[in-house]
C-alpha cells in the first residue's frame, strides 16, 4: 500500500514538473503538448488492467484544470473517462501488444 | 463487469466528481491561487530562460527586445498620427471622450501560457486592484488581451488571438471599421471589411471604441495577405501581430474607470 502511494506520488511529481516545463518554457518552441501525447501513448500500450495510464490521465487533466480558466475537474474527469474507454475498447476489441515491463501501481 | 471498468473505479469517479463540485463551489479561486503561488518563481525563471533560449544569441536578444518595443511605439505613434490627420479638433473633442479618461496602469509579469488555449497567467490580481474585463497592453500601447479570470495574486489574460475573441477594430488608413477575429494558435484575422474600400497591405489596425470592449487607439497589428473573394460579402485579411509571445515579459493592466463589456 505504502509502495503504491509512493509510486503515485512520484508519478504526480514527474507529471507536475513536466507540465510546468511545458507551460512556461516550451510555449516558445512548440504549440502542442508532449504530455498529452505521453498520456495517450501510455494508455495505448499499457496492459488494460494497469493503472498508470488512468492516473496520469487524471493528474494531467487536473493540472490543466488548475492552470486554465476552466472549472476544476472538467479535464480531470474527461481525461479519466477517455482513458477508461480507451482501455475498455482495447481490451475487448483490439489485439495489440502491450508494454508489460512498465512499472505497476 | 469488465476488468477495466470495475465497480470500484466507477465509485471512485463518482466520488471525485462530488469533490470537484464542492471545490468549484467554495474553494476554486483559493486553490488555483495556492498552486500558482507555489510554482511562480520556477515558472517565472523558466519563462525568462525560454525567452533567452529562443533567441540563441544572448546579445541579440536584448537588442531584439528593444527594437520590438521601439517598433511598437513608433507604430502606435504612426497610427495616432494617421487618425489625427483625418479629424479636426472639434470632432476629436466630441468623439475622443474616452481618451480623456484617466486610467492607471499596473505592471505585471507573464509567468506561463495555457497549453490548450491562447491565454497567459500574470502575477498581479485582486490585491493589486485588477478586475475581470480590464484590458492588458504592452509597452507602446500594443493590445495583448483582456483579463478573464482574477485570483487574489494572479490573473488570467485572454490573448487577442484566442479563438472566438472578436474585437471591433479601425483601420485609420482606409477610414473604415472591421472585426479582428482570434483564430487560435497565436493567429488572428481581419473580417467584415467593406468590399468597396481599399485595404492596403501593411495598414495599421487599432482598436475601436465602437464595440465597447476596449479603449480606442490600442495597436492590434498590421494587414497581411488581403483576400477579395467573389463569393464573400466582405474583404478578408490576416493580421500580423506586433508582439511576439517569446519576447513578452512585462505587461500593463489598464485600470479603466468602467469595466468594458464582455
Amino acid at each position: 500500500m505504502i509502495k503504491e502511494i509512493i509510486k503515485t506520488f512520484i508519478l504526480f511529481l514527474i507529471i507536475y514538473f513536466w507540465f510546468i516545463l511545458e507551460s512556461s518554457y516550451l510555449p516558445f518552441l512548440t504549440f502542442f503538448s508532449f504530455l498529452l501525447i505521453f498520456v495517450v501513448l501510455i494508455n495505448l500500450f499499457e496492459e488494460p488492467q494497469g493503472r498508470i495510464g488512468l492516473f496520469s490521465a487524471f493528474m494531467t487533466g487536473l493540472l490543466m484544470d488548475i492552470y486554465s480558466s476552466h472549472h476544476i475537474g472538467l479535464f480531470a474527469v474527461s481525461f479519466s473517462l477517455f482513458s477508461l474507454l480507451l482501455k475498455f475498447i482495447l481490451s475487448k476489441y483490439v489485439r495489440m501488444g502491450s508494454f508489460s515491463w512498465l512499472p505497476k501501481i | 463487469m469488465n476488468s477495466v471498468i470495475t465497480k470500484k473505479r466507477i465509485l471512485a469517479l463518482v466520488f471525485l466528481i462530488g469533490c470537484f463540485l464542492i471545490i468549484n463551489a467554495f474553494f476554486k479561486d483559493g486553490l488555483k491561487n495556492f498552486f500558482y503561488s507555489k510554482a511562480e518563481q520556477l515558472q517565472a525563471s523558466l519563462w525568462n530562460k525560454g525567452s533567452e533560449e529562443y533567441f540563441s544569441k544572448k546579445n541579440q536578444e536584448e537588442l531584439n527586445k528593444k527594437l520590438i518595443e521601439e517598433n511598437q511605439k513608433l507604430l502606435s505613434e504612426l497610427a495616432g498620427l494617421q487618425g489625427a490627420r483625418e479629424e479636426n479638433e472639434t470632432l476629436r473633442e466630441a468623439l475622443g471622450l474616452n481618451l480623456q479618461k484617466d486610467f492607471d496602469l499596473v505592471l505585471g509579469k507573464v509567468i506561463s501560457k495555457d497549453i490548450l488555449s491562447d491565454s497567459v497567467l500574470i502575477n498581479i490580481g485582486l490585491n493589486e486592484g485588477v478586475k475581470k474585463g480590464f484590458p492588458v497592453i504592452l509597452s507602446g500601447k500594443a493590445l495583448l488581451g483582456k483579463v478573464i479570470d482574477v485570483y487574489p495574486n494572479y490573473s488570467r489574460v485572454m490573448l487577442i488571438t484566442q479563438k472566438g475573441n472578436n474585437i471591433d477594430v479601425e483601420i485609420p488608413d482606409a477610414e473604415s471599421f472591421a472585426l479582428s477575429k482570434g483564430e487560435g494558435s497565436l493567429k488572428s484575422s481581419l473580417d467584415m471589411f467593406p468590399r468597396d474600400k481599399e485595404l492596403k497591405e501593411g495598414s495599421l489596425i487599432v482598436t475601436s471604441a465602437l464595440g465597447g470592449n476596449y479603449p480606442s487607439g490600442l495597436l492590434i497589428g498590421k494587414v497581411k495577405n488581403v483576400k477579395k473573394l467573389d463569393n464573400e460579402p466582405f474583404q478578408l485579411a490576416e493580421i500580423e501581430k506586433v508582439f511576439d509571445l517569446s519576447t513578452i515579459s512585462n505587461v500593463f493592466v489598464i485600470k479603466v474607470a468602467e469595466i468594458y463589456n464582455d
